[in-house]
């Protein structure tokens, strides 16, 4: 029972970038790995994750309501029905996020510590008050970051806080232990030059780069039917959340779903008679 | 009759901006050369300026009265125009009447600023430094006092640094980089790599888009040359 888990914050800055997304995919991965997993949504005021986890309507009690002793930190985990080891924590929707207090979220975790080995908080947009409740108390974060320079920008600047701001910086602890995914990855476009290359995104930040997921159809369809995407089997998006976790559980795996795939001679060689057509 | 009715003056306080003229010591004929050659190289420099003695860096002494009285000679002679005394120690009531200038009881400025002023040109010329190993993010904002910033990683898009003395960068510079913020022309930027937003020296500043366009993004050094101008050169 000397179980000490391991926090995890997925923070991004920018809005919009696939936190949640990989908040479900990555907490399911981890928690069909074996590991007990916890999954907190800290977007109070917003609350998508139970959505996108498809559990909303088993919501009885949130983060919010534990915070104010309201109930019970078990009555209010949701246990997931997919996959064993895996609950749930949602957020409230009827309160605003200054509602988190640092006492209340550090009581919350030292309890969940004990549980579970791995406890992932789905961080809100930005960098004020509910980022910095979501990223204070993380050991390890993972940063999402599209390959676009305003949320590359944004990433920098979570990146600076979470050396200047949180617990482990504020105590002068051991660092907290940073990993880069890149989501909606679009080798094509990248080609095309509308989009910034893994490289160049992993060379501004300077983080060990954990994952690239590839802009898949597969994760819209996922959001909405509230089942996440890393449990829609033969999509890219799943395995490359799969090759993610593994990547974090310290397997050597090269990246996947960064380059253009290969062509075949007759395609490459009808477009070049169709340039050369236009052209002339 | 309209005369008795409207007053013939009023008085009103201003800040005036003053010189004040510290004396370092009382030797008369080091005083003269060292206008002297003040003034050859800008003769009009003194012209009809007023001037505030201050006497903080003086021993009071028993023939200071002699030697005033020659000092202000001297310092109308370069066109300087004494009209008050400060920091004159006892002597100073016997002083005013017959120098026919104003006695300050309590000095124009701070007596902290006279003390820094000689000081702090030295203070730029020690070779302190401040080294920072990790990347310096967009957001954060180092400044190095009196001192050389030494970065070893990259600094960000939207990261600053600032530095009294020069700035080194060995990894790629994104963000801005201030040298010499404290007026300092002699202060350098150095970096392995310039992708920077602006850079300045000295106040003096250039955003990205004014680089030279021959300018290769590799090792750089940024300097000011004599006619003030920022000089950017590959190294």
């Amino acid at each position: 029972m000397n179980k000490r888990a391991q926090i995890i914050v997925i923070t991004s800055g920018k809005g919009g970038v696939g936190k949640t997304t990989s908040s479900a995919a990555i907490s399911i991965g981890l928690a069909s790995r074996g590991y007990k997993t916890v999954v907190i949504d800290f977007d109070v005021g917003l609350r998508n994750l139970d959505l996108l986890m498809g559990c909303e309507r088993r919501v009885v009690y949130d983060l919010i309501n534990v915070i104010h002793n309201e109930a019970k930190l078990s009555q209010a985990l949701i246990k997931d029905k997919r996959v064993e080891n895996l609950s749930i924590l949602a957020a409230s929707q009827t309160r605003d996020k200054n509602a988190l207090s640092l006492t209340g979220v550090e009581s919350i975790l030292d309890e969940l510590r004990s549980k579970f080995d791995y406890i992932i908080c789905d961080s809100p947009a930005g960098i004020e008050h509910g980022a910095l409740m979501a990223m204070y108390f993380a050991d390890q974060a993972i940063i999402t970051t599209n390959p676009e320079i305003s949320s590359v920008r944004d990433s920098d600047r979570i990146l600076g806080i979470l050396a200047s701001k949180t617990h482990r910086a504020k105590q002068e602890l051991e660092p907290i232990k940073e990993h880069l995914l890149v989501t909606r990855y679009n080798p094509l476009r990248v080609q095309k030059g509308e989009m910034l290359s893994v490289h160049d995104v992993h060379d501004i930040l300077a983080i060990p780069l954990l994952g690239v997921i590839p802009e898949s159809q597969a994760v819209l369809k996922a959001s909405n039917s509230g089942i996440p995407v890393i449990l829609d089997e033969p999509s890219d998006a799943s395995q490359a959340y799969k090759d993610t976790i593994s990547r974090f559980l310290g397997e050597t795996l090269p990246h996947r779903f960064i380059t253009t795939p290969k062509r075949k001679l007759w395609s490459r060689l009808f477009s070049t008679n169709i340039q050369e057509i236009t052209a002339g | 009759m309209a005369t008795a009715h409207t007053p013939a003056f009023k008085l009103k306080a201003h800040a005036t901006i003053l010189s004040t003229f510290y004396l370092l010591n009382d030797d008369i004929n080091q005083l003269q050369a060292q206008l002297h050659t003040s003034m050859q190289q800008a003769p009009n420099f003194f012209k009809q300026t007023p001037v505030v003695i201050d006497l903080s860096h003086l021993h009071p002494k028993e023939d200071q009265a002699t030697d005033l009285q020659t000092l202000c000679t001297v310092l109308r002679q370069y066109g300087m125009i004494p009209i008050a005394i400060q920091n004159a120690g006892t002597y100073s009531e016997t002083l005013k009447d017959e120098l026919e200038i104003a006695l300050l009881s309590q000095p124009l400025s701070s007596s902290k600023v006279t003390t820094h002023t000689p000081s702090s040109s030295t203070k730029i010329a020690e070779s302190n430094n401040q080294i920072i190993t990790q990347t310096v993010r967009s957001g954060q904002s180092i400044y190095a006092r009196h001192k050389d910033l030494i970065v070893l990683a990259a600094v960000s898009h939207g990261a600053e640094l600032l530095a009294d003395g020069h700035i080194h960068v060995y990894g790629t510079l994104r963000g801005r980089a201030l040298a010499g913020v404290s007026g300092d022309k002699q202060a350098r930027i150095f970096c392995h790599c310039l992708e920077a937003q602006l850079v300045a020296i000295a106040g003096i500043y250039q955003l990205n888009e004014q680089f030279p366009s021959t300018l290769k993004p590799t090792c750089t050094q940024i300097y000011l040359t004599q006619q003030e101008y920022l000089t950017f050169s590959n190294l």
